[in-house]
């Protein structure tokens, strides 16, 4: 399990990828992906689920904290590609009506089109 | 400590303010190195050479750290630091090998026996103090950890304390809450309304630890009290999100559901917010024959759920079954790590009866996994629709003819409802929460409920809603439109009046429901009830409150009742 960061844009966007267990021992990991970019506004963020094969509710949580953290900054938060095992959890908790969910590969962080703010 | 003096070291008049130290070596050339420097750094130094010895003392004796030397000459010492750390299983006594290049290709193996730590022989005395310091942090550690899972075991039974009282046991139901942890995040509640029927919830809080056992605390008094006035669920619901929502840090929150089943067996709802599937069994074939999914945010999340709180309502026949479990359940690993998986539960569910299917469930589960630690809380409930679900209160049967207005109190609740708020408020719960507040003796709720209850449904719907505006109400129930409410209701009204009354010499509530409607012909019904033949009472629920109730006395129009209900003596109410 891991989670990288790629920054892009200038800042503007950042994709956050998650392989293997996406579980509460990420909590730190992951609050540092995003805290620290210092001061940037209106960043959008892609959480990228396409390499990870488990999601706690204390993955669900942080990704509460990320939406909380990118509305304070007039941010986004995107969820991208989540295994049919990831999207049976997000579904049984509802999270697309707080998140946008892509399920294909969108244009998102790493070709730089921008799916919207 | 009892140790005879001689086997002391010269150095142990010094003072022990490090405790005292075993010292296990049966080389034939000793190691007073060791003895010499524990001394100096403040211990007091038990040596034994012999080994069946030093266990013996160390079974008798209290002690601070021990030293096992390994020597070439001296045989095997894996056996005795086994023994030595399964005897101090209890408290943490930091084990310490010293070897020698002789026999440092056992270090391995020393290890494996239990040894927490080695030391190198020679050493210096700055190793050796620096060692011990170590040792002495992770003693330390060890200490404070002891001490926090102790307090969390008090806490614990403090939880399940607060718990009890407020919860309901029901004999039918059976489930099964395994916690990952010393507390649980999974949380099964059983409540009554006032009515008999039932609530049960059952919830899962992110994470198992002290925050969710804390926050589990306003969760049940929200459940519990609001069931046993007779709110419906999905006001409890939003409630209790309200609460989480702002007691929760951002990234809590709680997963629930509730199962409310009617008690004449033929109705239930579901909430799910969040939570797995809720099986119905059917009774007859034991297949399920409906699931009820998540249709909701978890509890906590956001501060209004109201727009997207949706319940199931379905039928249900006596012996069908609902199945509730959290997601520790279908997420539980085999030592191989496969999950336990929704389709393996859901095959067992389809073939077994639903007798069995608690029973053969867990013991599938327990097979499946071998006795492996699971990680999360695991929670399964049953919830048969059988009469035993439903509380069976014994009515005050009095057979008086007339009512005492001898007022005890000086006070009276009055609450009047007209226009719209006839048709979107509730009263019953408002006013007999109000009334509990105030009433010195306690009051029973439960009969309170269903006589207001039906008295109220009575004037509503033969008082303000009369024949001819039926089809109006109905109208307004679809388009929901607060102009036509308005217009609907105008001129109607239901006034309800509580208060305090002495009657027969007893302390009793004393209810009057009067409403703007033309009144009815009660003399035939109230005759029909006397002579015992309930069936043109039973259409007005009038042979339910005539049971209930110590007297009732309808006004000559027929649009205003009163009825009187003795308040139990504190003795005889101890459920009330």
């Amino acid at each position: 399990m891991s989670v990288r960061r790629e920054v892009l844009d200038d800042g503007k966007k950042v994709q956050i990828n998650i392989s293997g267990r996406f579980d509460y021992k990420l909590s730190q990991e992951f609050r540092d992906t995003y805290r620290q970019i210092p001061g940037q506004e209106g960043v959008a963020y892609y959480v990228n689920l396409s390499e990870a094969d488990y999601m706690d509710s204390s993955a669900l949580g942080m990704l509460l904290l990320l939406r909380e953290h990118a509305k304070c900054r007039g941010g986004a938060v995107y969820i991208e590609r989540p295994s049919e095992q990831i999207d049976n959890i997000l579904k049984v908790a509802n999270f697309e009506q707080l998140f946008t969910i892509n399920y294909t590969a969108t244009p998102g962080a790493s070709a730089g089109a921008g799916a919207g703010g | 400590m009892n140790a005879p003096d001689s086997i002391f070291t010269a150095s142990e008049r010094l003072a022990s303010e490090r405790g005292t130290a075993l010292v296990v070596e049966s080389s034939e050339h000793g190691c007073s190195d060791l003895e010499q420097g524990l001394c100096r750094l403040g211990y007091s130094v038990r040596t034994d050479a012999d080994h069946r010895s030093a266990i013996d003392w160390y079974t008798e004796n209290h002690c601070d750290i021990a030293f096992v030397v390994a020597s070439s000459d001296a045989g095997p010492i894996e056996r005795t630091i086994s023994t030595l750390k399964k005897l101090s299983s209890d408290r943490f006594v930091p084990l310490v090998v010293v070897y020698s290049n002789e026999t440092e290709s056992s270090l391995e193996s020393y290890m494996s026996a239990g040894a927490d730590d080695y030391l190198s022989y020679p050493f210096t005395a700055t190793s050796l103090q620096r060692r011990i310091g170590v040792l002495e942090q992770l003693s330390e550690l060890q200490k404070l950890y002891q001490y926090s899972l102790n307090e969390q075991v008090v806490g614990k039974r403090i939880q399940a304390a607060a718990l009890s009282s407020r919860t309901t046991e029901v004999e039918s139901i059976q489930s099964l809450n395994r916690s990952a942890a010393i507390f649980s995040g999974d949380l099964m509640l059983v409540a009554h309304k006032p009515d008999g029927g039932l609530h049960v919830l059952l919830a899962d809080f992110t994470g198992h630890g002290l925050s969710a056992a804390i926050a589990v605390l306003p969760v049940a008094d929200t459940f519990s009290v609001m069931t046993e006035k007779g709110f419906e669920p999905d006001l409890i619901i939003r409630q209790i999100n309200n609460k989480l929502y702002k007691l929760l840090p951002t990234n809590m929150f709680m997963a629930a559901t509730i199962v409310k089943v009617d008690n004449d067996l033929s109705r239930a709802s579901v909430w799910n917010a969040g939570m797995p599937d809720v099986y119905l069994q059917d009774g007859d074939s034991g297949c399920i024959t409906k699931t009820f999914g998540s249709a909701c945010l978890p509890l906590g999340v956001v501060g209004n759920i109201e727009s997207n709180l949706n319940k199931v309502d379905v039928d249900v026949k006596a012996g069908d079954q609902f199945i509730m479990h959290s997601d520790g359940l279908t997420e539980c690993v085999d030592q191989e790590g496969e999950m336990y998986g929704v389709d393996r539960l859901e095959s067992i569910i389809n073939t077994t009866s639903v007798d069995e299917v608690y029973a053969a469930i867990v013991a599938d589960l327990d097979e499946f996994s071998g006795g492996h630690d699971h990680d999360d809380d695991i929670s399964l409930v049953c919830i048969p629709c059988v009469e035993q679900l439903f509380l069976k209160d014994e009515p005050v049967c009095f057979d008086a003819e007339h009512v005492n207005h001898e007022r005890s109190g000086n006070w009276r609740l009055v609450m009047e409802l007209s226009g719209a708020s006839l048709y979107d408020v509730d009263p019953v719960p408002v006013l007999i929460n109000e009334y509990s507040k105030q009433f010195s003796q306690p009051v029973p709720v439960m009969q309170l409920h269903k006589v207001l209850s039906e008295l109220y449904k009575n004037s509503l719907e033969y008082g303000v809603f009369d024949s001819q505006r039926k089809d109006k109400v109905r109208a307004y129930r679809c388009s929901k439109s607060d102009k036509a409410g308005m217009n609907l209701f105008d001129g109607s009204y239901i006034k309800i009046e509580l208060k305090q009354v002495s009657y027969m010499n007893r302390p009793a509530v004393y209810l009057r429901v009067e409403d703007s409607g033309k009144g009815f012909d009660h003399s035939k019904v109230m005759l029909s009830l006397k002579s015992g033949n309930e069936d043109l009472a039973t259409g007005y629920g009038l042979n339910m409150v005539r049971a209930m109730c110590n007297s009732i006395r309808f006004n000559d129009a027929g649009n205003s009742v009163e009825a009187v209900l003795i308040t139990p003596v504190l003795e005889e109410t101890a459920d009330v």
